[in-house]
């Protein structure tokens, strides 16, 4: 599999128009002007991509540690995508409001 | 110049003659049908319309602005930046909160919606995009044009079919004329080559059927016509008051001096058979702007190529005016772009007047013998024109008529 932290790299340039030099496991989502409605929309390709259900993923992380993040759930999901996380513990907000 | 009126000093266009004004003209005064086969129509009965050659919005936008957008709205971005770079504007550089959006859109949009349907019928909520709605809102032209051009004034939408893009020009210029902004950036946009749109206006029995020929589908005033035909477009005009277009040594293409706006109050889609709410707009364009109806010396019409429509509208003309002076229909050429085409004409209108030159109505093979016009057909013509009507009538009944002078 497309490691996770490539298919975002991929989705951030070729579907958000992030430049490729901006890129970089330390970049924040912030950084790279990916708002709260470009998340969602993240997690929506993601989860087309990956063949997973994702919860979502904490506020103002980096990419690296979103991709790191992505790949343990998805090994986790190993049996299919519903078995991923609806039930997961983990804080959330990839996405925030919007008004 | 009175301060009643608004200079015109820039023009942005998309549409299926061109990405850009002068491709645009240019088009136009080629006098061919631009329809063609659509792929997004495969399957439908009505399987051609009027696209933007190689229009490809992240090319020319960028996909941090295109992502999030439908095309109707992409369309708009591309119009009113053109809008601004021919008007001489230093968006970097102006007051934004002296400057006014006022957008036309029909709002058929949603290209989208097909996918995300699907995925509601499917049970599949998380798939469905955030941007589902607000790629598709009507305001949202409107509302990303002010966002890209920095314009923090009044940012309004018009919605009124057909007449969308007339009737937020009338209204971009009240705006200047209550003083409420110095600039406005004014004009239409649709994407209406859509399948639903298609299937159901073709359910409704307004498109042409010329399968076998979709470069003569469109054929305003003509004996032959059977109906509209799809298109897309944007067109976008910047406004200005007078004085603040003297003030910067603005180039002035032409001057916008009379709105008149109107409801026939009749039927959801049929005109009135009279065209008596048509006429109450174009004459209340020509008391707005103080003129007589002798001063009207071209008419862009709104000539969807449609049986009914033609024939009123032709009889209103008629009805006005003595002898009418050469009318057009653009829409022979780049079939009827809803929302925009009001924007479209405007536009035209100005150039037509800057330029003492009518376009030809494209596919005007045989005037429909119940038609009394001079429609110009086959070739532009060369007229001498100092003031100008530009006519657009949408369902609902709502019409708006322009009036543009020299400059």
């Amino acid at each position: 599999m497309e490691p996770v932290y490539d298919l975002m790299a991929h989705l951030l340039t070729e579907h958000f128009g992030v430049p490729a030099e901006e890129i970089t496991p330390d970049s924040t989502f912030e950084q790279l002007d990916i708002d709260s409605l470009a998340r969602v929309e993240m997690i929506t390709l993601l989860e087309d991509h990956l063949q997973v259900t994702l919860r979502q993923e904490p506020e103002g992380t980096t990419l690296g540690e979103a991709a790191a993040y992505l790949e343990r759930l998805v090994a986790e999901s190993g049996a299919g995508p519903e078995a991923v996380a609806a039930d997961r513990a983990e804080p959330t907000a990839l996405a925030g409001p919007a008004r | 110049m009175s301060e009643r009126e608004a200079a015109v000093t820039g023009i942005g266009m998309v549409t299926p003659a061109g990405i850009g004004r002068e491709a645009t003209w240019e088009g136009l005064c080629a006098g061919f049908g631009l329809a063609r086969g659509d792929a997004d129509l495969a399957g439908l009965p009505v399987d051609f319309s009027c696209q933007v050659p190689g229009f490809d919005g992240p090319a020319l936008l960028g996909k941090r602005l295109t992502w999030r957008n439908d095309r109707f709205i992409q369309l708009a971005l591309v119009a009113a930046r053109e809008a601004v770079e021919d008007a001489g504007l230093d968006t970097a550089a102006w007051d934004g909160t002296r400057v006014a959006v006022v957008i036309g859109s029909g709002s058929i949009g949603g290209d989208q919606w097909p996918k995300e349907y699907r995925n509601l019928a499917e049970g599949r909520v998380g798939a469905i995009s955030p941007t589902a709605l607000v790629r598709s809102l009507p305001n949202m032209a409107a509302g990303e044009v002010s966002t890209d051009l920095r314009a923090l004034g009044p940012c309004l939408t018009a919605s009124t079919a057909c007449a969308s893009g007339a009737t937020a020009i009338g209204l971009a210029r009240d705006l200047l004329r209550t003083g409420v902004c110095d600039i406005a950036v004014a004009g239409g946009t649709d994407c209406a080559r859509l399948p639903m749109a298609s299937a159901t206006f073709d359910r409704m029995q307004a498109l042409s059927q010329r399968r076998h020929d979709p470069a003569g589908a469109s054929r305003p005033f003509d004996a032959d016509r059977d109906g509209f035909v799809l298109g897309e477009a944007a067109a976008v005009l910047i406004l200005e008051r007078p004085q603040h277009a003297r003030a910067r040594g603005a180039r002035v293409r032409g001057h916008l001096c009379g709105y008149g706006a109107s409801s026939d109050g009749y039927h959801p889609t049929r005109p009135d058979p009279e065209g008596a709410g048509a006429r109450r707009a174009l004459l209340a364009a020509l008391a707005d702007a103080r003129a007589d109806r002798c001063e009207v010396h071209h008419v862009n019409a709104h000539g969807t190529s449609t049986p009914l429509n033609d024939r009123v509208e032709a009889l209103m003309l008629g009805n006005v005016f003595r002898t009418p002076p050469p009318v057009t229909s653009l829409k022979g050429a780049i079939g009827h772009s809803l929302g925009a085409a009001g924007a479209v004409d405007a536009a035209t209108t100005v150039l037509s007047l800057e330029r003492q030159l009518i376009p030809p109505t494209a596919n005007l093979d045989r005037l429909d013998e119940a038609i009394d016009l001079d429609v110009v057909t086959k070739k532009p013509r060369s007229h001498r024109m100092e003031g100008a009507l530009s006519n657009a009538f949408g369902f609902g009944g709502q019409n708006a008529v322009l009036f543009f002078r020299t400059a």
